[in-house]
């Protein structure tokens, strides 16, 4: 109890946090809504804005852009068809029908409302089961993070769009690209090639800026377009009755969209789908979903937001980011000089648990806000390319170098962007590269940490939890091959 | 290029690189205790998955978008060659000029023609930008010196 009580002063006593909670919103709804920049590329856009703020000011900030992004990529997938983040693609699915029946307006409401319910409903989650996984991970060795490690790049291997191979060699790819430098354990220097910069390894945020900001703007640029202008959006009110109609989806949906989120590198994206689904199976029979159902809205609003921050359970416990955009709040909290995981309960709560409050509270400010600006962020789809995307470009640029002002790690970026702009044309998914860079080195050090501890034997892979991790990353392959298969069939 | 053939040439260029990674790895020391597996293991494991999978590609490749062509394709160069240059000039030149030339090159080469625009949103970002890192952030990016000007 006591470490909520620090948190809450954290937040309440800090008058930076809750300034920063509302413009994470903003920043965040700002993104979300303009179609191609995700959360993730907004969060690695903004990063460096939060090097020199405290570890929970930034945090804060870079939290309330996550949200804000996960509901405000839902206003063009209604409006145009197009979803502003990759999680919004399910809200397209009857969204976009409600918006040519002339129901535009009131399926924003409902995506609004869904929004804020499945993200604080899974901030509730959140506060619950990850102080107590945590704890339960205060006594996992190196066996255990191993196993950890093994299980995500399956799991982040196998969910990614497009082919199983490509998602494979992306997340192998990460894996080699966290071995440049010196090695931990025994000091050689891997791929370095005799220069000191990659001596010191290929540093996080250049390559992310890069992977994410820099590739999109250039895919984007390739295809520059005007803004887009949406159709009239008609009346945004519902009733009372509405509310009470989509309750249980909202609740059903929250559930799903978190415990899917909490599997490593899955997040909203695909809680989304998921939820989506079985709201539609549930009400089997019914043929308006797809054709501007409010259920399928509410459902797959509710999953993405609530899978978001499902996927912050195993980034703060164990340091294995849920998704590409939990990857880069490690990399925040890296650069702060903190390691996410269970001893960042202990050693820093006030950061934990006030982040956990103002998750509660940017939630609560995202209602507001959303309601208040509603009819505004309609228009924020109408911001020409031609002039966002070369800005974006400078915002990694100076991302890149503000981390340790060394031009070198420009050219990472630049690097990063042109792999990341091929990975995009060739539909190779850039999210199992990042977090194969974050979780390649937790999987290989404490392999072998495992191994001299047990004399060179293979025991340690019998202990039972690290047996049954591992066994559940030979389900995730055997069952994303299967699929893989009857799919292609 | 046709659908197909940017995967085929993709899945080459992989193999190529997991069968160097795996060669490299011989220079690497054997590791000082025994029950190591040193600092080889993860790489030759990483480099056979590669490989392995980018031979699955190269036999059942996958549709993707081709490469851009016309003008698509020189604003991507010319982006990417623009970024180049702005690396190698950022540290001598400073930030604000590298990035109002390159900001002016950029929205030219996008075709953004009005003139208000080429003014204002360069000097907009690089002197706005600037100072928000300068002074609000702390974050010394570099200047140029040039006149005595702090830019």
């Amino acid at each position: 109890m006591s470490d909520w009580v620090t948190g809450f002063e954290a937040v309440v006593l800090s008058p930076s946090v809750l300034v920063l909670i509302p413009l994470g919103i903003l920043l965040g709804v700002l993104v979300g809504a303009i179609p191609g920049l995700s959360a993730t590329v907004g969060i690695s856009v903004f990063l460096p804005f939060t090097f020199t703020l405290d570890p929970l000011p930034g945090l804060v900030l870079l939290l309330g852009i996550y949200n804000g992004a996960a509901y405000a990529g839902s206003i063009p997938a209604i409006l145009v068809r197009t979803p502003g983040t990759p999680a919004a693609a399910a809200t397209v699915l009857d969204g976009y029908p409600m918006a040519r029946k002339g129901q535009a307006g009131q399926a924003l409401t409902i995506s609004l409302i869904a929004s804020a319910v499945g993200g604080l409903l899974g901030a509730i989650l959140l506060s619950v089961l990850a102080p107590v996984l945590a704890e339960f991970a205060l006594a996992f060795g190196p066996a255990q993070y191993f196993a950890l490690g093994v299980l995500a790049l399956t799991i982040i291997g196998s969910l990614g769009e497009g082919s199983l191979a490509k998602g494979f060699i992306s997340a192998g790819l990460g894996v080699l690209i966290a071995m440049v430098g010196l090695d931990p354990i025994s000091g050689f220097d891997r791929f370095a090639f005799g220069s000191a910069e990659l001596s010191g390894g290929i540093q996080l945020i250049p390559l992310l800026v890069g992977l994410f900001g820099a590739a999109e703007a250039l895919y984007q640029i390739e295809r520059i377009r005007e803004g887009l202008h949406p159709d009239n959006t008609g009346s945004f009110s519902i009733g009372f009755r509405m509310l009470r109609y989509l309750s249980p989806t909202v609740l059903g949906s929250t559930l799903i969209g978190f415990f899917t989120g909490v599997l490593p590198g899955v997040g909203g994206d695909i809680g989304g789908y998921v939820a989506y689904n079985e709201t539609k199976r549930f009400a089997r029979g019914e043929k308006s979903f797809g054709e501007g159902d409010p259920r399928g809205v509410a459902a797959a609003e509710s999953a993405n937001n609530a899978g978001q921050i499902g996927g912050l359970v195993p980034t703060f416990t164990l340091g294995i980011p849920g998704n590409a955009a939990a990857a880069i709040l490690i990399g925040a909290l890296l650069v702060q000089g903190l390691q996410p995981g269970p001893q960042l309960f202990t050693g820093s709560p006030d950061l934990v648990y006030g982040s956990f409050i103002a998750i509660f509270i940017s939630f609560a400010v995202l209602l507001v806000i959303g309601a208040l600006g509603i009819r505004l962020w309609v228009n924020l789809m109408e911001i020409p390319p031609a002039l966002l995307w070369p800005a974006i470009i400078v915002l990694s640029i100076v991302g890149s170098y503000a981390v340790r002002t060394n031009p070198f790690d420009v050219f990472v970026m630049l690097l990063a962007g042109i792999l990341g702009y091929f990975m995009l044309k060739r539909n190779f998914p850039i999210a199992p590269l990042l977090i194969g860079v974050i979780v390649g080195p937790i999987a290989e050090q404490n392999y072998r940490r495992a191994m001299i501890i047990a004399g060179g034997s293979f025991d340690w892979m019998l202990e039972p939890l690290t047996l049954i991790l591992l066994l559940l990353a030979v389900v995730s392959l055997v069952v994303s091959l299967w699929s893989a298969r009857s799919g292609s069939s | 290029m046709s659908i197909n053939l940017g995967d085929r040439v993709a899945a080459g260029l992989l193999l190529v690189f997991a069968v160097g990674i795996f060669a490299y790895t011989f220079t690497f020391p054997a590791p000082v205790q025994p029950q190591d597996p040193g600092v080889t293991a993860f790489p030759r494991m990483v480099a056979v998955l590669i490989g392995v999978l980018s031979v699955v590609l190269l036999v059942s490749p996958r549709e993707g978008e081709a490469l851009p062509r016309g003008r698509a394709a020189i604003r991507v160069v010319i982006t990417a060659l623009l970024l180049c240059v702005y690396a190698v000039i950022l540290d001598s030149v400073g930030f604000v000029i590298t990035t109002v030339l390159f900001l002016l090159a950029e929205l030219l080469l996008i075709e953004v023609r009005r003139p208000v625009l080429l003014v204002l949103v360069p000097l907009g970002v690089g002197v706005g930008l600037f100072y928000l890192f300068r002074v609000f952030l702390e974050v010394p990016l570099p200047t140029s010196g040039l006149g005595g000007l702090p830019i």
